[in-house]
């Protein structure tokens, strides 16, 4: 026992003489960093570089693409206390919640496996509950390892230590996500009631000349399932929206963030817009969005056919993020965005902001919910 | 405005005292800023040397076994549900032997990434790139090791991080992959587990003000917190180097509070003698009709004033000072002090704040003449609160009880003075009341001052105790584990009694002393024991005499705090059971855990075979390197020199040592200053007798000896007290504070050269504050042409 805890601590006093003591570090990554680094190759081999030739396949895609370097699977949720009437609500939602399970390869080595492997999973739990304007968000990271962390079996199964997706059945839906944080749980049923979203061009979704991502979604789930916030445990229902992403190379140089909504409004509509943001602070020209109407009409938005206005903003850990945003639509017209409470910024070890928010019309009136992300 | 003026003219008329004032809380504000950044110093010193992120805890399964990743999922599920309180990172462990002598300790670096360490580091500049590690085969070493021949499969593309005091054995450490792969193991051999610092606005503020005192928080974690079949093992028992380190910051801590005492005390009595000097014309000015308000605003606006000037030349002063020290000491200058908010708060507090109270006190004094029972009241509300935060804050709350219980005794005993001068004494001549009465009234006038005087000295004391008994404690430490020439550690499997008689008979070697440990139990409580030679110099190295029989033992401060007898113990070995007396308590300096010594003969009947760890050998001149070399090459031993890890431990705390060498050296300069403002105060309270005494006819010189003497008696009679209160202090940091803080004790060793040498600052700086009326006087011949009468 004293050899390892002596050896522990040699080797953090060693790590600790050779950091500069003066310097306060950087404790947060940039999700924008992370997302922009060259890929990495190790001899021989390399990660699988995402390509147009090559489309979105469903069911095949929703598993991991080990040999891509990054992908995730990002549920947002727009939740009401369930009273037995029925998911369709008149008013704006009560609470909100994210679970994420992002992978990101550590070198192109899909085949290593149990501690030796390169996949690492983290997942973010988040919950919004707007009575109380409190915010809660959860961070659990490890590497793949069977029977603890990671993809398993032959159905589809995320877990992590506090977070899991399982698929009921063969499918991939309907499926249940559990997660549990201190204090606040959440337990539900996700079912499918609309089709995929290609995004791009089938899935191709470019970020720059020389830079894209595979990207679907599948919005409109209908969730019903427990949350649980201190002591309360609350019956709730709602809708949820799926994004999924990979690729081995996203972002391309200059861009230092991005502003993603994710918007399902009462009339069954459905509207998913982001826009990169630059350095330098102009726009780019592959902001991109898409709106699928009642009917299932889909309408594809390029970079100048939307704006993404900023109205008001709050700053955190130094930074600006926006929390009431006019989108202005060509051929639409003008819709008000605005966050549920301000700061629901996640503290995790990748900060960002990420939480509800509200549709309006420019005279105020209720349109829908929906999910924010920005990152900076 | 007129008024006003004519108090500023008054105070501007006394420039002496004026000075003294100033002077006084020019001292006390630079002693604070001084002491301030050395801590500070400290403080940074000791996260160099503080491993920052080791883990709280290590947990292993309690058969031995390894750990399954189905137990680790559930630990880990837990925690994330909340359910194992304060442990906020669990990291899995893989360790095992790669032959050849080396071992490998594998650290899962993903699961440290979020324990917010250093993984988290994107900066380009920063040195330490860890994702580096999470490439197989990518492994730290001690630089030591650097240039030796590694285990097949590792190149030269190793990750080598600076260097450290702690061991050299040949061990890599890597990540948890690499380990797995090597070993072929994907158990988990232990988990460390990091725990959420606890959260106290009031030990924060603490940390803040004072460097280290808040430092002090419970770290216990419950056996049982991970359920059955786990054993969790507390640094606190078994990481010296965290409790030493630990120690050294809290000790500081609570010598740089008695520091700011005694800066406040020389604050007040600079305060207090300003206002008081001018209180018969203060008086005129309210018999006249000014009103007492008037007044009052008017005096405190120009403490306020002398605080304002003491802050700005006090600041800059210690700053120099400080940097002064640190450029005399050599140490590393390219860290500048720079005041922080919290500096200008100790300023302020110091400057402004004990002059604007002394000034109180003084005007409330000459007001009232009489001790106010809300002032008692006080005193004991302050007391009660104090111990209440002891109980809630452990030890930093017992310093506050402490300066609580000072207050008090400190009002009690003035009360008792007043109730001397007034009481009615039907039993004595009119001329013995007088004289009490006369005594207690002088007795008034000193006690600021002697207890001032006590303070300062016995406060400067203590910490040069302080820091020469854990010097002196530091280097029995290493001398303890470090004897011999080389250290021969023999890992896991101990040494065979062949292997023993072979390195015995290696040319070179003069002798060799068998380090054997075993483990046995005090009733219920396991503890380490050590077999020895009962010789007189293997005695003597626990600090035992030389005539202990061979079935009597020696236990350390930590087993004897967990005896319910400390005159014998039970002890049960692997083959038999034995009542033994306690011959001998040792001082286990950075203890791991309860030890025990006993002879060779006991241990034999006890408990049967102990394990040869290691062996310290004792060379013949000039055979170290030679010797080194066969034992590593030829039998493939870890040999460490003891020289140089001594040289290594000792490089490392030297800079910190060095530090509190200066901290003292403050606390001493705060001491002579303290001393000579308050006799000065004290002296030019007396101004009129003495130009009384010039003009009826009393020489200068006659004046410099009457006054030089009554300064000389009062510190002849002052210096005892300050010694004992000086012991007292460091008596109960060493051996009450630092047991309940850390579990060992610090030797108290009382150092006569230290004792004469406070003595006689005491003494020689007292009379020089008999200079200061001596040159006011001087040119006096007839007491009506003095422009300072009142």
């Amino acid at each position: 026992m004293w050899r390892l805890l002596t050896s522990i601590s040699s080797l953090l006093l060693l790590c600790a003489c050779a950091e500069a003591p003066e310097t306060e570090r950087e404790t947060r990554l940039r999700a924008s960093a992370l997302l922009s680094e060259e890929p990495l190759a190790v001899g021989q081999q390399a990660f699988t570089v995402v390509s147009p030739e090559t489309a979105v396949a469903l069911p095949r895609d929703h598993a991991p693409h080990p040999t891509f370097r990054q992908e995730w699977w990002y549920w947002t949720l727009v939740l009401w206390p369930d009273d037995g009437l029925g998911v369709q609500r008149e008013g704006p939602a009560q609470f909100g919640a994210q679970l994420v399970f992002f992978r990101r390869a550590l070198a192109p080595l899909p085949d290593a496996e149990g501690w030796r492997s390169s996949q690492v999973y983290m997942s973010h739990f988040a919950v919004t509950h707007v009575d109380v304007d409190g915010h809660r968000a959860y961070e659990s990271l490890s590497r793949e390892v069977p029977g603890f962390a990671g993809f398993m079996g032959e159905s589809f199964e995320l877990i992590l230590p506090g977070a899991s997706v399982q698929s009921l059945g063969e499918e991939f839906l309907p499926l249940i996500i559990q997660a549990q944080g201190r204090d606040v749980s959440l337990k539900a049923r996700l079912e499918q009631t609309e089709a995929e979203i290609l995004q791009g061009k089938e899935g191709f979704s470019s970020k720059s000349e020389n830079a894209a991502s595979y990207y679907y979604s599948i919005p409109r789930l209908v969730v019903r399932g427990e949350l649980g916030w201190d002591d309360a445990e609350i019956p709730v229902t709602g809708w949820a929206w799926l994004d999924r992403e990979w690729s081995s190379r996203e972002l391309p140089r200059g861009i230092v963030g991005w502003d993603w909504m994710a918007l399902m409004l009462k009339d069954g509509s459905e509207l998913m817009l982001y826009r990169l943001v630059r350095g330098d602070g102009s726009k780019d020209a592959f902001n991109y969005g898409v709106l699928r109407d009642a009917s299932g009409r889909i309408r594809k938005f390029k970079s100048h056919e939307f704006n993404m206005l900023a109205e008001r903003d709050v700053e955190f850990d130094g930074d600006t993020f926006v929390v009431e945003w006019k989108l202005v639509l060509e051929g639409l017209g003008e819709y008000l965005v605005e966050a549920a409470i301000d700061d629901q910024y996640l503290r995790t070890s990748v900060r960002y902001w990420e939480g509800l928010v509200r549709v309006r019309d420019l005279g105020g009136n209720y349109l829908g919910d929906g999910y924010l992300e920005m990152t900076r | 405005m007129l008024l006003r003026r004519a108090l500023l003219r008054e105070l501007a008329r006394g420039k002496w005292s004026l000075l003294a004032a100033l002077i006084g809380l020019s001292v006390a504000v630079a002693s604070v800023t001084a002491v301030h950044f050395l801590n500070a110093r400290v403080e940074r010193s000791m996260e160099q040397l503080q491993p920052f992120g080791a883990p709280a805890y290590i947990a292993r399964s309690a058969d031995g076994a390894d750990i399954s990743i189905a137990d680790y999922a559930r630990l880990e599920s837990l925690r994330v549900g909340g359910e194992i309180p304060r442990v906020e990172v669990i990291v899995p462990l893989i360790e095992g032997e790669l032959g050849g002598g080396w071992r490998i300790l594998g650290m899962d670096w993903v699961a440290m990434r979020s324990a917010g360490e250093g993984l988290e580091a994107t900066d380009s500049e920063t040195p330490i790139d860890f994702t580096k590690l999470l490439t197989t085969r990518s492994v730290l070493i001690p630089e030591s090791l650097e240039g030796q021949a590694l285990p097949e499969g590792f190149d030269n593309s190793l990750i080598v991080l600076g260097t450290h005091s702690g061991s050299d054995e040949r061990q890599l450490v890597a990540d948890i992959a690499t380990a797995s792969e090597l070993l072929h193991q994907q158990e988990i051999s232990a988990l460390a587990l990091f725990l959420t610092p606890e959260s106290s606005p009031f030990l924060d503020l603490l940390d803040r003000l004072f460097v280290g005192l808040g430092a002090v928080r419970s770290t216990s974690l419950d056996q049982d917190l991970l359920g059955p079949g786990y054993v969790i093992a507390s640094p606190d028992e078994e990481f010296p180097v965290r409790r030493f380190l630990s120690a050294i910051m809290f000790n500081l801590g609570a010598l740089s509070v008695l520091c700011l005492l005694v800066a406040g005390f020389i604050a007040y009595q600079s305060a207090v003698g300003t206002a008081m000097r001018r209180a018969p014309l203060l008086q005129i000015f309210r018999a006249m009709g000014t009103e007492a308000v008037q007044v009052s605003r008017m005096v405190y606006a120009e403490s306020a004033m002398l605080g304002c000037i003491a802050c700005l030349v006090g600041l800059p002063l210690g700053l120099a000072a400080t940097n002064l020290v640190v450029r005399l000491g050599g140490l590393d200058e390219a860290h500048q002090s720079v005041p922080d908010n919290w500096l200008v708060v100790k300023v302020l507090l110091v400057g402004i704040g004990i002059s604007l109270l002394g000034t109180a006190l003084a005007e409330a004094r000459e007001e009232t003449r009489e001790l106010k029972p809300w002032r008692i009241a006080f005193s004991l509300l302050v007391a009660l609160a104090a111990i209440l935060f002891g109980f809630l804050y452990g030890l930093p709350g017992a310093f506050l009880a402490l300066g609580g219980m000072f207050l008090l005794l400190a009002q009690i005993a003035w009360l008792k003075m007043r109730w001397i001068s007034r009481m009615q004494l039907p039993d004595l001549s009119l001329r013995g009341r007088q004289i009490l009465r006369a005594a207690s009234i002088q007795a008034l006038r000193l006690f600021p001052v002697v207890s001032a005087f006590i303070l300062a000295l016995a406060v400067a004391l203590a910490m040069q105790l302080m820091v020469s008994n854990l010097k002196q404690d530091f280097d029995a430490f290493l001398e303890q584990r470090l004897d011999g020439d080389l250290m021969l550690d023999a890992g896991n499997d101990g040494l065979s009694e062949q292997e023993v008689r072979s390195i015995a008979s290696l040319p070179g070697i003069a002798s060799i002393r068998r380090v054997e440990t075993s483990k046995a139990r005090v009733g219920s409580l396991p503890i380490q024991v050590r077999v020895i030679d009962y010789s007189r110099e293997q005695l003597a190295r626990y600090g035992a005499p030389a005539n202990i029989p061979d079935h009597a033992v020696l236990v350390n401060g930590q087993l004897a705090r967990q005896l319910e007898s400390r005159s014998a113990v039970e002890i049960t070995g692997s083959i038999g059971r034995v009542q033994a007396p306690v011959a001998h308590e040792f001082n286990d300096f950075g203890a791991l855990g309860p030890r025990m010594v006993v002879s060779r003969v006991l241990g034999s009947r006890i408990l049967g075979n102990s394990q040869i760890e290691s062996l310290r050998l004792h060379l013949e001149p000039d055979a170290k390197f030679e010797i080194r070399s066969r034992l590593r090459q030829e039998l493939d031993f870890s040999v460490r020199s003891a020289e140089e890890l001594r040289e290594n431990a000792q490089q490392a705390l030297e800079d910190t040592f060095w530090v509190s060498d200066a901290l003292s050296f403050v606390a001493l300069a705060v001491a002579v200053f303290g001393i000579i403002t308050g006799f000065n105060q004290l002296h030019l309270t007396r101004l009129k007798e003495f130009r009384l005494l010039r003009g009826v006819g009393m020489s200068s010189r006659q004046l410099l000896i009457l006054v030089a003497a009554q300064s000389g008696t009062f510190a002849l009679l002052a210096v005892p007290f300050s010694l004992t209160l000086a012991l007292i202090m460091t008596w109960v940091l060493c051996q009450h504070i630092n047991p309940l803080a850390f579990g060992f004790s610090i030797s108290m060793g009382v150092d006569w050269g230290l004792l004469f040498l406070f003595t006689s600052t005491g003494l020689l700086v007292a009379p020089l504050a008999s200079l200061l009326p001596w040159r006011m006087t001087k040119e006096v011949s007839d007491v009506a042409t003095s422009d300072e009468y009142f």
